[in-house]
């Protein structure tokens, strides 16, 4: 079992994660805000550019809808994504833009979390999580 | 460019100073900063939370409010810094991009009107 932090009274549950890509091999760290209603693990494509990814190594073009409207992106596989003190290597991503005015770089979504059991201690600032055999 | 300067252009910062998140939220408050040498304030306490053997060696995963962090530049505008922080992570290994200020809950305006 491993126990990520975060600060309780934060409007959002945000916890570090981190991305390695072909111009950052020691691992990109990111400000990511655990969303489990979102379906995908998004990154906005900026910080996926960053890092040495483009569009056309995507997977397919794809169209997210989610409460705010209609999204396009596309889907990426990265070498290697952490978060939550667990790592995914070949892991795929959603490359998709999120309003400026939150001012986050991605989420991570249940495409990255139904590797593992987890639980949210709200009130203790804390995310338990223990991998699951597959 | 001064290191102070809150437009949308972006700085880059000359003489690097070590500074805690509450430092650099009163410094650049409601900015993107670009932070390199990551380090949390209590170093022992990055690993003691774990019963099963780390995934993660050699990465921080604290949060950023618990660590210290040098300032390589900074703007009010994410995608404006992407270009410096390509060049700048060359020179810094582990550099990151966080928002000092309120960071808004998706869907929020529908959730509360």
């Amino acid at each position: 079992m491993k126990v990520t932090r975060f600060r309780p009274k934060d409007d959002l549950i945000i916890v570090q994660g981190t991305l390695w890509g072909p111009l950052n091999t020691d691992g990109r760290p990111l400000q990511l805000v655990l969303d489990t209603g979102a379906a995908e693990t998004i990154i906005v494509p900026h910080v996926l550019d960053e890092v040495g990814y483009s569009p056309r190594q995507g997977e397919a073009i794809s169209v997210m809808r989610s409460a705010v409207g209609r999204e396009e992106g596309y889907l990426i596989r990265v070498e290697r994504f952490a978060g939550l003190r667990h790592q995914s290597r070949n892991f795929r991503i959603h490359a998709q833009d999120l309003p400026d005015e939150w001012n986050i770089e991605g989420l991570i979504g249940l495409s990255f979390l139904r590797q593992f059991n987890y639980e949210v201690r709200s009130r203790e600032g804390r995310i338990c999580v223990e991998r699951v055999p597959a | 460019m001064l290191a102070n300067n809150t437009t949308n252009a972006v700085a880059t910062m000359i003489a690097p100073e070590r500074l805690t998140w509450d430092e650099i939220c009163r410094r650049y408050p409601d900015e993107w900063v670009v932070v390199a040498e990551i380090q949390p304030v209590d170093e022992t306490d990055e690993m003691n939370e774990t019963d099963e053997m780390d995934e993660m060696e050699g990465v921080c995963c604290v949060p950023i409010e618990d660590c210290t962090a040098i300032v390589v530049a900074h703007g009010k505008n994410r995608k404006n810094l992407s270009p410096e922080i390509k060049a700048l992570q060359q020179q810094y290994p582990g550099l990151g991009a966080f928002f000092t200020g309120r960071l808004i809950p998706p869907a929020y305006e529908l959730l509360v009107p």
